[in-house]
């Protein structure tokens, strides 16, 4: 049985649901606008966001680093595109973070910081990659306990 | 039953409505215990000009350090295109730009081991810097080498730090640095980026030295988890490697991967910031 909760602020919602002591994979989010989200994402539909995510920042980071800058900002594209419409109503807040990090690699290339030896692209994309490992370890290191 | 909330969400690490995530306000929620109870020093800045077109002045620093009400931090040059054989051009423009701000700037000199360093490191030392910093990549020496060994030992015998890069680019170092630590055991040795080329063997390797700091700068958060649960939380200090990374996404990694590795709320202040003074020796 799902439950409904109304809101638009991430922390309210979350913390109604721990409050209420609701199951977040059993709640839905009414935004007010005609949106129903869900809370959170199952395990695997976090693990495809998230690997998908982290694969596109490594693969940008290693073009970067090996010199192919067309490519780079194709992988950085592709991963800006999965993370711009939140699949659940928290991780809304994750990919906004994400796709700034990614964003100021895009900016800094476009802006001619292509060799190796720039170290600010390089560091904007570890910067993405460690803010998917995040999600990923907090989803992971958790395992729901047996019974 | 218990509702693993844990697994899906830590209610501190939400920013409440309104807040936005690179603001002191999100921080403060993140890293509570650490950023309101205890002083925040950054291990890890630069200052001045990179061959690679980054810059950063005091001004800039400090309005970042201000953000995040970090007290202080280390500063040392880039890999400045004016370093000439010895960077006596950056660090003494380093020095100029630390010294009114000398109770939250400390600078480092940067040593080039090919070039006449030991006249540039008694300049230093008599200016005032606190510590050495080393990059052997850039500089292009090994981290054990018989050519930058006399720059440890003399660091030692002063009492001062050397941080050393031992992230991208290098090769592994775990071996060399630990034959640099026994040999030196009154060296304090900082990791710059926690030799992240070589983990998780360093961890093993260097365990038995407790002149062997690591540094988490760009670092990451699979190494930083691997520390943060390995290493005694008195041998890690937070840096940012400000400009390239900011000191937003460096303390929230370090605030939210040090307690999902388990380390103690109580040990929180030494990794944001009390394990750098007590081996620059400075009270705060």
């Amino acid at each position: 049985m799902r439950t409904t909760v109304k809101g638009t602020d991430v922390h309210d919602v979350c913390r109604e649901v721990v409050e209420r002591g609701l199951h977040p994979e059993q709640v839905d989010v009414d935004l007010g606008d005609g949106r129903l989200l869900p809370l959170v994402l199952d395990d695997p539909a976090h693990f495809t966001l998230y690997v998908r995510l982290y694969s596109r920042a490594l693969a940008a980071r290693n073009l970067f680093l090996s010199g192919n800058i067309r490519r780079t900002l194709w992988e950085i594209g592709a991963a800006l595109i999965a993370a711009d419409e939140p699949p659940c109503f928290l991780e809304g807040v994750y990919l906004a973070e994400i796709r700034f990090a990614l964003a100021n690699a895009e900016e800094a290339l476009r802006t001619g910081q292509t060799s190796a030896k720039h170290h600010g692209p390089y560091a904007s994309m570890t910067i993405a990659e460690n803010l998917c490992l995040m999600r990923l370890f907090r989803r992971q290191l958790h395992p729901t306990p047996p019974g | 039953m218990r509702i693993p909330y844990e697994r899906y969400f830590d209610l501190r690490a939400i920013p409440q409505g309104g807040m936005a995530m690179d603001s002191y306000e999100y921080l403060s929620q993140v890293t509570a215990s650490a950023v309101e109870n205890a002083p925040i020093w950054d291990a890890h800045t630069h200052l001045g000009t990179d061959t690679d077109g980054k810059t950063l002045n005091a001004e800039g620093l400090l309005a970042d350090l201000a953000k995040f009400d970090v007290t202080g931090a280390v500063v040392f040059p880039f890999n400045d295109p004016d370093q000439g054989e010895d960077f006596h051009v950056p660090n003494e423009r380093i020095f100029a730009e630390c010294a009114p701000h000398a109770d939250r700037l400390l600078p480092f000199m940067r040593l080039n081991p090919h070039g006449p360093w030991e006249a540039e490191y008694e300049t230093c030392l008599a200016r005032g810097h606190v510590g050495v910093k080393l990059h052997p990549r850039a500089q292009e020496f090994e981290i054990g080498s018989d050519l930058v060994r006399p720059i440890y030992r003399r660091a030692a015998d002063d009492g001062l730090p050397v941080l050393v890069h031992t992230g991208y680019g290098m090769p592994a170092i775990s071996h060399d640095v630990a034959t640099v630590a026994a040999a030196l055991p009154h060296l304090k040795l900082i990791l710059g980026h926690a030799s992240f080329i070589d983990m998780p063997r360093a961890l093993r390797v260097l365990k038995p030295f407790p002149n062997v700091y690591f540094e988490t700068s760009v670092v990451r958060v699979y190494d930083l988890f691997q520390v943060l649960r390995e290493v005694d939380p008195s041998r890690v200090m937070y840096g940012s490697d400000k400009p390239y990374s900011s000191s937003t996404v460096s303390l929230q990694s370090m605030g939210i991967m040090a307690a999902m590795a388990g380390v103690p709320e109580e040990r929180m202040p030494d990794l944001f910031g009390g394990n750098l003074l007590r081996v620059l020796d400075v009270t705060s």
